[in-house]
C-alpha cells in the first residue's frame, strides 16, 4: 500500500512541475523578447525576426529613453524627441502610487470592516449601492471628474492625480469585505469582552489577521496606480507631476502612419516596470512572512 | 477603558447599538465621500445625459427616449454585445480555469515566492505595453510565434486579422496578462483555509486532487465569487487591448461594446447616445452580478 | 507592536496627504498667471502629435518668440492615440492648448461645433501654397480656419535588392502603366516580384499562391474612405472622384463603376497571391516592418515615411512614381494645418502664431528639417536639398496630379459605415456591389 502510494506521487508531482514550468516559460518568454528588442536597433529588427539574440546589439534605446542622446541622434535611430527625465518621473510615479495605495487601503479597509463586521441600520442597502460603483462605466466618470478636478484648481498637481482614487476603490472595499466576513466571531467577541473599542478591534485584530489579503490588495492597488495612464495624462501634463506611464506614452504612436520606436518603447517599459518588480520582490518576502506568522491560524 | 466588567454588562443594548452605528458611519464616511463625488454623481449625470443629445461641446437638449429607441435598430450595438459576450465567456472561462490550476499548484507544490512573483509580472506591466508586445510576437510575417509555427510545419495564423480568430487572440492576451494576478487572489483565499480542514481530509484518505475538489473549492467559494464578479465586470469593459491591436476590426469582429461606446463619445461626439448604451451595459452588469451573487452565495462563508 | 506599526502607517499617510496638498497649492500658483493685455507677456501652448516634426516646430516657435518678444510658446507633443481625446477633453473643460495641429478628418467637426476660430481677419497669401492645399482649411461656412503646413504625397517604395534579383532595374520603374482590366505593366511587375516558398515567381507556371514568401506589393490595411496611399491612387487614375457637390452637402461616389472596377482589381491582387490578404496585412506590427524584413518587394506609402524607409537596415529602397492609369497619373494630396481653439484666452496672439507657423519662415525651417514636404512652393527647394542629403529623391512624389482628400462634415459617421464594408469586401465577405448600398447609406447622412 505505502510503496504504491510513494511511487504514484512522484508521477503526479512531475506532471505538476511540468505544468508549472510551462506557465513560467509562457510568462517569461515575452519578457525575454522585450529585453531582446530593447537592445536592438529599429532598422535591424524586421530583418532579424528569427534571431533569439538582439538584432544589431546596442544600448542606444536606453540612452534615448534616459535622455542621454541628442535629439537628432534619437530621430536618426527611429526614436522620438521626447527625452525622459527619468528620475523626476520615477519620483512622481512613486509619490502617486504610494500615496494612493496607503490612503486608499486604509479608508477602504475601514469601510469594508463596517460593512462586514458592524451592525448598523441600512448597512446592506449602502453596501449594495457601493457595489454598483464597480459597474459604473468609466466613460461616465472621466469627464465629470476631470471638470471637478479643474474646478478645484487641482490640474497639474499630485492631489488632482490621486484624488479620485484616494478615498476608496469599490474593488478594495468589496475585496476586503469578503475576507473580513471569513474571520470567526469568537476572536472579536473575546476582544469586545475585554473592553476593546471598534478602532482597537480593527487595528489590533482584524488588520493583523487579514495581513495577507491586505498586503495582496495593497500590491494590486500599487500596480494599478503605477500603470494608470489615461487619467494622469489628462490631469498631470506638467513636467513636475508627469508620471512614468505618461512619459512612456509619448514614445508610443508618434505618427499615425509610422510604427512606434519599438526598441525605445521596450527599453522604456523595462525601465518603468523595473521599480515595481524590485519593490514586489522586496515586499514579497514580507507577504510570505505575514502569511506564515499571522494569516494562518 | 477603565470601566469594570460589571458596569459594562449593565450597559443597555440600545446605547451599544447607537455607539456602533456612529462608529460605522465614521468608518464608512471617507469612502462614502469618494464614492459620491467620483462615482455616484457622474453616474447620475450619465443617466441624465442618456436622455439628451449632448455632444460634449454644447449643453444638449432633452430628447426623451430617442436614444433608447435608436439602440433597438442599431445592428452594430447588437453585434457589439454579442462580440463582448463571446470575449467574456472565453476570457473568464479560460482565466478562471488556469488561475485555479495555478493557485492549487502554488498551494500544494510550488510555494516558492520566486514562482509566484514571476507569474505576477505580466500583471505589473501596463495593458498598452502588453498589447504592443503581443502584436509584435504574433505578427503574421515576422512574429516569433508564427515563425515557430512555420518551423514545426504548421500554417501561419493571422491572429489579429482573421475575423474568426481576432477576439480569441484578444482574450488570450488578457488571460496571459492576468492569470498570475487571479491565481494570487485565489491563492490568498486558499491560504485562509485552516490547515486542520486539510488534515481532516487527509485522515479520511482523500487524495490531493479529491481534497481540492471536495474541500478547497467549496471553502474558496466567497473568494471565487469575488474574483469572478470582479473579473467579469472588468472583462465587460475590455478596451485597451482592442484600442491598440485591432481597433474594432476586422469588419466588426472585435468591436466590443466598450470600444463602441468610446468611439461614439469621443470620436463621433454622440455623447448622449453613447451614454444610453453605457447605461444598458450598466444594467446588464448589475443583473449579472445579482444573479452571480445569488448563485454563488458570496455573502455566506462555510467557515463563519 | 502591531498597533505601533499601524500608527506609523497612518502617520505616514497623513504626512503624504499634507505633502500632496502642499505640492498642489504651490504648483497651481505657478501654473496660471498670464494676463491678456497687449503689452503683457503672453504664453501660448501649442500641441502636435508627430514627434519627428517637433524639433522643426520648436525652431519655428523660437523664431516666433524672437520676432514677438512678448509672446512665448510652449510646444508639447502627444502620441496620436491620446491626442484627440486630450484635445476634446481640453476643449470641453477649457484647458485646451491655444493652438494645435489639426487633421483634415477632424477639422469639419470642430468647425461645426464652433470649437475653433476663423482667421479671416489675418493677412495671408494663399497663392503661395501648392495647388489644392489651402482649400482644405476652409470650413463649410466659407471661412478660413487654418493654413496648410505640408503636402502628404504618395509614391512607390521598391526594395532594390529584390528588384535586381528579379532581373529588373530602376529603369523598369519609370513608365509603369495601370488599368483595372489587366493591371497593365504595373501588375506584371508585381507578379514578377512575387516569389513563393519554392522560389517560383508569380508570373511563372506552378506558382503556389497559398505559399507566398515575398509579396510583390504590400498592403497597409483597408484604409478609410479616402484610401490614402492604399487604393485611392488607382481609383483616381481611373477617372473617379470622391464626391460631387460642395463640401457641406457632398454626394459620395462609392457606387461609381470606376470605383467598383478598381476595387475588383485591387482585391484580385490578393486573390492571385501577389498582395497579402487583408487578414495577413492587418495581423501584425505594420507594413514598414514587414517590408523591412524583405517580405514585401514594393509598397505604396507617403512621403512622410521616406525617412523610416531610408533607415531600414539590410534593405535598400528606390522610390518611384505611382503608375499611370487610364486617366493619367493621379494621387491624393493631404495636409495638416493648425487651428486656434475657441477657448483660448489670447485669440489675437494665437492667430498670429498660426499664421507664422504656416508662413514662409517656418515653412522654410520645416523644409530644411526634411521630415515632410512643406506646403509652400517656395520652401520645396529647401526640402529637396535635405531629402537629397539623406539619399531620398522626392521627385517621384511630385509626378502625379493631386486630388485633395475629402474634408466634409460627419466624416466619422460616414467612416463608421464605410470602413467595416471595405474590410468585409477585402476579406472576401460579400460582393463588390455591396458598396452601392453603403454609398446610399453614407449619402443619407447629408440629406
Amino acid at each position: 500500500m505505502t510503496t504504491t502510494a510513494t511511487r504514484r506521487i512522484p508521477v503526479g508531482r512531475i506532471i505538476a512541475w511540468i505544468v508549472v514550468g510551462f506557465f513560467l516559460l509562457a510568462t517569461l518568454f515575452p519578457f525575454y523578447w522585450m529585453l531582446r528588442t530593447s537592445f536592438s536597433t529599429n532598422g535591424a529588427l524586421p530583418s532579424h525576426s528569427n534571431s533569439l539574440l538582439p538584432a544589431d546589439t546596442t544600448v542606444d534605446a536606453y540612452r534615448r529613453v534616459l535622455g542621454l542622446s541628442s535629439v537628432s541622434e534619437s530621430l536618426a535611430k527611429g526614436g522620438s524627441t521626447a527625452s525622459v527625465n527619468f528620475w523626476l518621473y520615477l519620483r512622481n510615479s512613486f509619490v502617486v502610487a504610494i500615496s494612493t495605495t496607503v490612503v486608499q487601503t486604509i479608508f477602504s479597509a475601514l469601510a469594508a470592516y463596517a460593512f462586514a463586521r458592524m451592525r448598523w441600520p441600512g448597512r446592506n442597502v449602502v453596501f449594495t449601492i457601493f457595489l454598483f460603483a464597480l459597474m459604473v462605466p468609466p466613460i461616465f466618470t472621466t469627464l465629470p471628474n476631470f471638470v471637478l478636478i479643474r474646478d478645484l484648481g487641482l490640474l497639474n498637481t499630485f492631489l488632482g492625480i490621486v484624488l479620485p482614487n484616494l478615498l476608496m476603490s469599490p474593488f478594495a472595499v468589496f475585496f476586503l469585505r469578503q475576507f473580513f466576513l471569513n474571520i470567526s466571531n469568537e476572536v472579536e467577541e473575546a476582544a469586545r469582552l475585554d473592553g476593546a473599542g471598534h478602532l482597537r478591534i480593527f487595528f489590533r485584530i482584524i488588520v493583523p489577521m487579514s495581513a495577507a489579503p491586505i498586503t495582496t490588495l495593497a500590491i494590486l492597488t500599487y500596480v494599478a496606480s503605477w500603470n494608470d495612464y489615461f487619467w494622469p495624462l489628462l490631469v498631470g501634463q506638467d513636467e513636475n507631476v508627469r508620471v512614468l506611464t505618461v512619459a512612456l506614452g509619448i514614445f508610443k504612436a508618434q505618427t499615425p502612419n509610422g510604427g512606434p520606436d519599438w526598441a525605445g518603447l521596450m527599453a522604456a517599459t523595462v525601465i518603468a516596470a523595473l521599480p515595481v518588480i524590485v519593490l514586489f520582490s522586496l515586499l514579497g518576502k514580507r507577504v510570505i512572512n505575514s502569511i506564515q506568522f499571522s494569516g494562518v491560524k | 477603558m477603565t470601566t469594570t466588567s460589571t458596569a459594562r454588562r449593565r450597559r443597555p443594548m440600545l446605547r451599544e447599538r447607537r455607539r456602533e452605528t456612529w462608529y460605522a458611519i465614521a468608518f464608512v464616511l471617507p469612502a462614502a465621500i469618494g464614492f459620491v463625488a467620483f462615482y455616484l454623481v457622474p453616474a447620475v449625470r450619465g443617466v441624465w445625459l442618456s436622455f439628451t443629445n449632448y455632444d460634449l461641446f454644447s449643453p444638449g437638449e432633452f430628447v426623451g427616449g430617442e436614444n433608447y429607441a435608436k439602440i433597438v435598430d442599431d445592428h452594430v450595438f447588437w453585434n457589439a454585445l454579442l462580440v463582448t459576450l463571446e470575449y467574456v465567456v472565453v476570457n473568464i472561462g479560460l482565466q478562471t480555469a488556469v488561475a485555479l490550476l495555478l493557485a492549487a499548484l502554488m498551494q500544494r507544490l510550488a510555494r516558492s515566492l520566486v514562482i509566484r512573483g514571476i507569474l505576477l509580472v505580466p500583471y505589473m506591466v501596463s495593458g498598452v505595453v502588453v498589447a504592443l508586445l503581443w502584436q509584435w510576437l504574433l505578427d503574421y510575417q515576422i512574429g516569433i510565434v508564427n515563425n515557430a509555427l512555420d518551423f514545426i510545419g504548421l500554417p501561419r495564423q493571422s491572429f489579429f486579422g482573421d475575423p474568426a480568430l481576432a477576439i480569441f487572440t484578444v482574450a488570450f492576451i488578457n488571460v496571459w496578462k492576468s492569470m498570475g494576478y487571479t491565481a494570487l487572489l485565489l491563492f490568498a483565499g486558499l491560504q485562509a483555509i485552516p490547515k486542520d480542514v486539510y488534515e481532516a481530509a487527509a485522515i479520511d484518505g482523500a487524495s490531493e486532487v479529491k481534497a481540492f475538489w471536495r474541500v478547497s473549492l467549496p471553502l474558496l467559494r466567497p473568494v471565487l465569487a469575488l474574483v469572478l464578479i470582479i473579473s467579469l465586470i472588468g472583462s465587460f469593459q475590455i478596451f485597451d487591448t482592442i484600442a491598440v491591436t485591432t481597433k474594432g476590426g476586422p469588419v466588426n469582429a472585435t468591436r466590443v461594446i466598450y470600444y463602441y461606446i468610446y468611439d461614439l463619445a469621443f470620436n463621433r461626439y454622440d455623447f448622449g447616445y453613447a451614454s444610453a448604451i453605457a447605461l444598458v451595459l450598466f444594467v446588464i452588469l448589475i443583473g449579472i452580478t445579482l444573479i452571480q451573487l445569488r448563485l454563488t452565495r458570496a455573502n455566506k462563508s462555510d467557515l463563519a | 507592536m502591531k498597533l505601533r506599526k499601524t500608527a506609523v502607517i497612518a502617520a505616514a499617510a497623513l504626512a503624504t496627504a499634507s505633502l500632496l496638498a502642499a505640492c498642489g497649492s504651490s504648483d497651481s500658483d505657478s501654473g496660471s498667471g498670464s494676463g491678456s493685455g497687449s503689452g503683457e507677456k503672453v504664453n501660448l501652448s501649442y500641441w502636435l502629435w508627430d514627434a519627428n516634426q517637433q524639433p522643426g516646430y520648436q525652431k519655428c516657435a523660437d523664431a516666433f518668440t524672437a520676432a514677438n518678444p512678448n509672446i512665448s510658446v510652449t510646444v508639447k507633443q502627444f502620441g496620436w492615440d491620446d491626442y484627440w481625446s486630450g484635445i476634446t477633453t481640453g476643449l470641453v473643460s477649457g484647458t485646451a492648448p491655444d493652438v494645435f495641429t489639426d487633421h483634415a478628418s477632424y477639422f469639419p467637426t470642430f468647425v461645426e461645433k464652433h470649437q475653433i476660430l476663423p482667421i479671416d481677419d489675418q493677412q495671408v497669401d494663399v497663392s503661395a501654397y501648392q495647388k489644392g492645399l489651402p482649400e482644405l482649411w476652409v470650413g463649410t461656412d466659407g471661412k478660413r480656419y487654418g493654413l496648410p503646413k505640408d503636402n502628404g504625397l504618395v509614391g512607390l517604395y521598391v526594395n532594390s535588392g529584390l528588384l535586381s534579383k528579379a532581373g529588373k532595374t530602376d529603369a523598369d520603374l519609370g513608365d509603369l502603366t495601370w488599368n483595372p482590366t489587366d493591371g497593365g505593366s504595373f501588375e506584371k511587375l508585381i507578379a514578377h516580384l512575387t516569389v513563393d516558398k519554392a522560389g517560383k515567381r508569380g508570373d511563372e507556371a506552378g506558382f503556389d499562391k497559398n505559399k507566398v514568401d515575398v509579396y510583390g506589393l504590400g498592403l497597409n490595411g483597408a484604409g478609410d474612405g479616402a484610401g490614402e496611399s492604399i487604393w485611392a491612387q488607382y481609383a483616381l487614375s481611373n477617372g473617379w472622384t470622391y464626391y460631387s457637390g460642395d463640401t457641406s452637402k457632398p454626394h459620395f461616389n462609392y457606387d461609381d463603376p470606376k470605383f467598383l472596377d478598381t476595387m475588383k482589381w485591387f482585391k484580385g491582387l490578393s486573390d492571385k497571391g501577389f498582395m497579402p490578404s487583408l487578414k495577413i496585412a492587418t495581423s501584425g506590427v505594420g507594413m514598414q516592418q514587414t517590408y523591412g524584413a524583405g517580405k514585401y518587394a514594393m509598397t505604396t506609402d507617403g512621403v512622410w515615411s521616406a525617412q523610416s524607409y531610408a533607415e531600414l537596415k539590410d534593405v535598400k529602397t528606390t522610390i518611384a512614381a505611382l503608375p499611370t492609369g487610364p486617366a493619367g497619373r493621379q494621387s491624393t494630396a493631404n495636409s495638416l494645418g493648425d487651428a486656434v481653439t475657441a477657448t483660448t484666452k489670447h485669440p489675437a496672439e494665437a492667430k498670429k502664431l498660426l499664421v507664422f507657423l504656416g508662413g514662409k519662415d517656418c515653412q522654410s525651417i520645416i523644409g530644411q528639417a526634411g521630415v515632410v514636404l512643406p506646403a509652400m512652393t517656395s520652401a520645396l527647394e529647401d526640402a529637396k536639398a535635405t531629402f537629397q542629403k539623406n539619399g531620398i529623391d522626392i521627385a517621384p512624389f511630385l509626378a502625379p496630379t493631386t486630388h485633395t482628400e475629402p474634408v466634409v462634415p460627419q466624416w466619422a459617421d460616414a467612416m463608421a459605415i464605410f470602413q467595416p464594408a471595405m474590410q468585409a469586401y477585402l476579406n472576401g465577405q460579400g460582393d463588390v456591389n455591396a458598396f452601392v448600398g453603403v454609398n446610399d447609406q453614407i449619402n443619407k447622412l447629408y440629406q
